[in-house]
């Protein structure tokens, strides 16, 4: 396979993280690519939702437009922000790119931006930063997103370039995505880790906004494709975690796939990414749920593991690569 | 804080202890000893229970009286026969104690869990904390006494006054040898030498073990008698070798005392314990005198020849070395003959964790604050690395040893591994499976840099490669090495105050000019001149510390010869002269900086900030540092966030400053001669020191506030406002792998944390081995953290609740109970490196 790459491709990143050891095998590197196709209703990343650089505000660390008058100061329009209580609590700008200078000039980071534009070669430069950490534990770089496939060119170049550098390359997707972008990424992978909400399409239209059977049909290649696939299932209680979707789920892994999945996954939903959602301005749609308790999900989680193993698969509860 | 305050309001859940298994991959993840009947042994599980709950804390005046008697019934001798007699009228005098189901013994010249007192090196303090600040009501390190204890001790303050090693150093020190010490503005602290013995090294129990008692005497007797008496050193050598056989005769004695009682108890006792007393009884009969024959009384005179040296001085970190070698012909030779079985083998290794944990050192009220070990310091086992011609060294043995930190979880003896390219698998995951419990045992070494360091310094190959550590941090050849490592800390966050500060020290002014005029920070033009006042500062104050340090060298040598110690260092039977004289093979003098990342970001905050990008003046960051930040909300807020390079987050900017800053103190302290004839060189490790070197320094230009701690060993910075590093454990790996580690002989620490989860599983064994090999391609040493900020706020709460819970302080562990409040709001503070 060609190893050349093109260094100055360009995308946008919402996050690096380093030292990632539950996304894959080793110590991995994980890039977030920013914007998703889906909107889950327990989405706890919603910075990661929009394609576009974004500029959220958190209003709690204001120092107050009496003390720092900071990003005022370097708006191009003042009015873009708003102030109540004397410190600034949001932002209504169409684009954020106008108004970086504005957050690079907040000191206590109550200007958050997420997403940045970057080159290959500039990812690369902290990917392989790691490269001994990798080399002994079998690690490497991780895409994941928001969803990876929604900058098809951007992600395969990256992959090409791990190729080149000698790293290893994994890829977390919840595949609703053209399934061209899946082709061009799959010989470039040494594991796949693969959302699947719901197998009811009603249900999974309501709670993410789009049908599944794309979903269904690029896992379907995945598996096909014979590269090393993990099934990860996010367990939403009053949302798919009932058991006949747990079984439908089950049935569907088992049977249309062939048994030819790793491993799934299940993953507790925790209350989290409020803040989040509340610093851009959105409204979170759990925020009536209750938090969660692990007396509570941890059992559940258990329960869900065994009915799905019944069905002849290799389930675990939480994303252990054990 | 105010965000840990409301976090501590509302204590979770937390509780009771843990179940774990015996078996290496049921030891646990962030449980460190928060854990119910640990050993597969019984007996063992009783003992950790007496240990913990049964046996108090207490002060005991035995040692102190008879040392003082001594000294008066042979005030007129040459000093080391007084030493000797002194040793010889302890070891003769002392109450024994053979503790309930123990297979070992020998005692500190105390009951278990009681601190002896060692009244020749420094005595005020012990007279004016019985007498003002009752060292039985302490809030931590607390100790039990009964009135007539206090009684015994106040009697013989009036002999000490003026005859301690302390007031014999005072006496010499000039006004300029204190003004930076810790009696001064604590720019650098020697105190640990200042009040109490020198330790940190390891003995040459091989010689021991080969010889017996009886055949050092002969030895030594052999000496006497073939000395030329005509020769001008035969009459300081005669003295010398006369203190030694006072020494040994009063060994030997000792130990059949101990033969006795345990014969006398087992009289009365009955069944297996019956026969345990009359084996104990005969192992101590037989290695009185001679070579041991079997691991138990190998163990057992290991022992007693640690003790012994501990009665004789309290020293820190006098330290076993590399048992795992020493003592595997004995297990070897026991399993294959049939003689023991390996499950006894075992318990007599968890014996002696019990036991050695009964070894207490009372610690001043002041130096509790911020060194809350209640232990000697302690004894360090150094397992694994490579042997004489390069071959992995790890055996079964060495294996035996991690186990018992899983089976007993006391803290003691400290447990070091040496890791090389070729450290068995099996046993790098038993290592693993131990560091990940979360008691801060065991620690780890790179032997791929620590053995070329060792050369740099002049250690022969074949000495490099049996390298051992010492302590918490330092490295040593065993019985041959007297390295005075820990000779002071020594802060260059301080030195760059009073480099911006025109010799001044910040807050302090009205002392007066104590350090040389380099000029205001007000009026550098460039970044430049701010380096060249650092270097100029650091050359005269790793001047003054040196200076001062000596004095402590010389006076060790001339009032607290070590007789007993010398037996077992090599150079000192052979030349008929002391370890303080400078007889050892190797000689050195080891100081070590604190401050690393606070200079390393301050510098960078100064040269980005000020020199390069213009956002602040260096009239107004000094107007900030003098108002602790007052009023200069924006700037603190800047200097702590992201958009000021850091170091810790493997960006070169901020790495190359925190290589630069200790180039510059490497530079000034290497290779500059100590009075025993070898030479000063620099270690990078704070161990808790940051801490009460923090709470003596004003703000400084990284954004932390007056009094809080200094960054910690190598790591990255974290203020009252946040962490400096934002990028993870490799990230911060990288960073600290940066610095020129092999200069920095006296040794290195990077601490890291992590939460549980990042380390669970058999992916968590790998790639925290991977995280390790990582590092120690240009690292030397790292220790982990892995207890939940949970588990430590339930802690914080609520300490009663975690009798057992062992934290990695920095360099040492210690019981959370033990810890002082500062301490404890420190630990947490420190980055948790989680990214789940």
């Amino acid at each position: 396979m060609s190893t050349a790459y093109d260094p100055g491709a360009s995308g946008t990143v919402l996050n690096i993280q380093r030292f990632s050891v539950h996304d894959g095998p080793g110590i991995r590197t994980v890039v977030f690519l920013k914007g998703c196709s889906l909107r889950c209703l327990w989405c706890s990343n919603p910075e990661s939702l929009s394609k576009s650089v974004q500029i959220g505000v958190y209003a709690k660390r204001c120092l107050g437009v009496d003390k720092c008058r900071a990003c005022l100061d370097a708006a191009p329009d003042p009015g873009v922000f708003e102030v109540q209580d004397g410190r600034v609590t949001a932002i209504r700008a169409r684009r954020a790119e106008r108004y970086l200078r504005c957050a690079e000039a907040c000191p206590t980071g109550a200007l958050k931006v997420w997403g940045r534009r970057v080159t290959v070669a500039e990812v690369m430069k902290e990917v392989v930063a790691d490269r001994s950490f990798y080399e002994s534990s079998g690690g490497g770089l991780t895409l994941s997103g928001g969803e990876a496939l929604l900058q098809p060119k951007f992600a395969a170049e990256l992959l090409k370039a791990a190729r080149a550098e000698g790293v290893g390359t994994c890829m977390e997707t919840a595949l609703n995505v053209r399934s061209d972008a899946l082709d061009e990424v799959l010989p470039l992978l040494d594991m796949i880790f693969c959302d699947l909400k719901l197998l009811d399409p009603a249900a999974h239209r309501r709670c993410t906004g789009a049908s599944n059977e794309r979903i269904l049909a690029n896992l379907r290649k995945v598996v096909a494709s014979g590269i090393r696939t993990v099934i990860r299932i996010p367990v939403v209680p009053d949302h798919n975690g009932a058991e006949s979707d747990l079984r439908a789920t089950a049935r569907f892994v088992a049977e249309e796939l062939g048994g030819r999945v790793a491993q799934v996954q299940l993953l507790p939903f925790r209350k989290l990414g409020e803040d989040k959602y509340q610093a851009l301005g959105m409204r979170y749609p759990m925020r009536e749920c209750a938090a969660p308790l692990r007396e509570s999900w941890e059992p559940a989680l258990r329960r869900a593991a065994g009915i799905m193993s019944e069905h002849g698969l290799n389930v675990v509860a939480g994303a252990g690569s054990d | 804080m105010a965000a840990a305050a409301e976090r501590m309001a509302s204590p979770t859940t937390v509780t009771s202890l843990a179940q774990v298994g015996h078996e290496e991959d049921q030891w646990g993840v962030g449980v460190s000893g928060v854990v119910h009947d640990p050993s597969p042994y019984p007996r063992i599980n009783r003992l950790r229970d007496w240990f913990l709950d049964e046996c108090p804390f207490t002060l005991d005046a035995e040692r102190a009286v008879l040392v003082t008697e001594a000294y008066q019934k042979h005030e007129h001798e040459p000093q080391p026969i007084k030493v000797a007699e002194a040793l010889a009228h302890v070891l003769r005098n002392a109450t024994l104690h053979i503790v309930r189901d123990q297979l070992l013994v020998g005692d500190s010249a105390a009951p278990p869990k009681s601190c002896p007192i060692y009244p020749e090196f420094s005595y005020s303090w012990v007279e004016h904390e019985l007498r003002d600040l009752p060292i039985r009501e302490r809030s931590h390190n607390r100790y039990d006494y009964s009135d007539e204890t206090r009684q015994e001790l106040l009697a013989i303050a009036d002999y000490w006054r003026g005859r301690t090693l302390s007031d014999a150093m005072l006496a010499r020190m000039t006004p300029d040898e204190m003004k930076g010490d810790f009696m001064g503005i604590m720019l650098y602290s020697t105190s640990l030498y200042h009040v109490a013995g020198v330790g940190h090294l390891v003995p040459d129990y091989a010689r021991l073990l080969e010889l017996g008692y009886g055949g050092l005497r002969r030895d030594v007797e052999a000496r006497l008698h073939a000395l030329d008496a005509t020769a001008p050193e035969a009459e300081q050598q005669r003295i010398f070798y006369r203190a030694q056989l006072i020494t040994l005769a009063a060994a030997g004695d000792y130990i059949r005392r101990y033969a006795r009682l345990a014969a006398d108890q087992s009289r009365s006792a009955k069944g297996e314990r019956r026969k345990e007393l009359q084996a104990i009884s005969s192992n101590c009969a037989w290695i009185a005198e001679h070579p041991p024959r079997t691991f138990w009384e190998a163990f057992q005179l290991v022992h007693f020849s640690w003790s012994m040296i501990q009665i004789e001085s309290n020293g820190h970190s006098v330290s076993l070395g590399r048992l795992d070698q020493l003592l595997y012909p004995y297990y070897r030779r026991d399993l294959e003959s049939g003689a023991a079985t390996r499950d006894f083998l075992q318990q007599v290794i968890e014996c002696h964790a019990v036991l050695n944990s009964c070894f207490m050192k009372l610690r001043d009220w002041l130096t509790t604050q911020a060194n809350s070990g209640r232990g000697l310091g302690t004894a360090t086992v150094t397992l694994g690395g490579i042997d004489a011609v390069g071959r992995d060294a790890s055996n079964e043995l060495s294996g035996a040893f991690i186990n018992m930190i899983a089976h007993t979880r006391l803290g003691n003896p400290w447990i070091a591994v040496r890791m090389h390219e070729c450290t068995a698998d099996w046993f790098a995951r038993k290592v693993a499976k131990a560091m990940r419990m979360g008691t801060g045992e065991p620690k780890l070494f790179s032997d791929r840099v620590i053995i070329p360091t060792m050369l740099r310094r002049g250690i022969a190959p074949e000495d490099a490669r049996n390298y051992v550590i010492v302590g918490c941090v330092e490295l040593s050849v065993p019985g041959k090495e007297y390295g005075w490592h820990d000779s002071a800390y020594f802060s260059i966050a301080r030195v760059l105050e009073l480099a911006m500060n025109d010799g001044y020290a910040l807050g302090q002014e009205q002392l007066g000019r104590l350090g040389p005029a380099t000029g205001r920070f007000e009026d550098f033009q460039s970044f430049a001149e701010l380096q060249t006042a650092y270097e100029a500062q650091m050359d005269y104050w790793v001047d003054i510390h040196a200076r001062s340090t000596d004095i402590m060298d010389v006076v060790h040598r001339d009032l607290k010869p070590l007789p007993c110690l010398s037996l077992l260092v090599q150079g000192c039977t052979e030349q008929g002269r002391d370890v303080g004289t400078g007889a050892a093979v190797y000689n050195f003098t080891g100081p070590q900086a604190v401050g690393v990342g606070t200079v390393a970001d301050s510098l960078a905050t100064i040269k980005q900030l000020v020199f390069e990008e213009g956002k602040v003046s260096a009239a107004e960051l000094m107007q900030a540092l003098r108002a602790d930040w007052q009023g200069f909300d924006l700037l603190y807020h800047l200097v702590n966030g992201d958009r000021v390079h850091h170091y810790g987050n493997d960006d070169d900017y901020a790495d190359d400053l925190a290589r630069y800053a200790t180039d510059v103190f490497c530079a000034a302290v290497e290779g500059r001669p100590n009075p025993r004839g070898g030479v000063y060189q620099p270690g990078v490790y704070t161990v808790s020191a940051n801490v009460p070197f923090g709470m003596v320094q004003a703000a400084t230009p990284d954004g932390r506030k007056a009094h809080e701690p200094l960054s910690d060993c190598l790591g990255p910075v974290h203020t009252a406002l946040g962490s400096h590093d934002i990028k993870g454990p490799t990230a911060v790996i990288n960073s600290a792998g940066k610095l020129d580690q092999q200069r920095m002989s006296n040794g290195t620490l990077l601490n890291l944390r992590f939460c549980p989860s990042s380390l669970s599983g058999r992916a968590g064994v790998e790639n925290l081995i991977a995280l390790a090999k990582g590092y120690f391609a240009r690292g030397m040493h790292m220790q982990l953290n892995v207890i939940g900020r949970e588990l430590l706020e339930d802690a914080y709460a609520h300490p009663e609740k975690y009798r057992g819970l062992m934290v990695r302080v920095a360099g040492y562990s210690a019981m959370w109970a033990d810890l002082s409040d500062e301490l404890r709001r420190d630990i947490m503070s420190r980055t948790e490196l989680s990214f789940d």
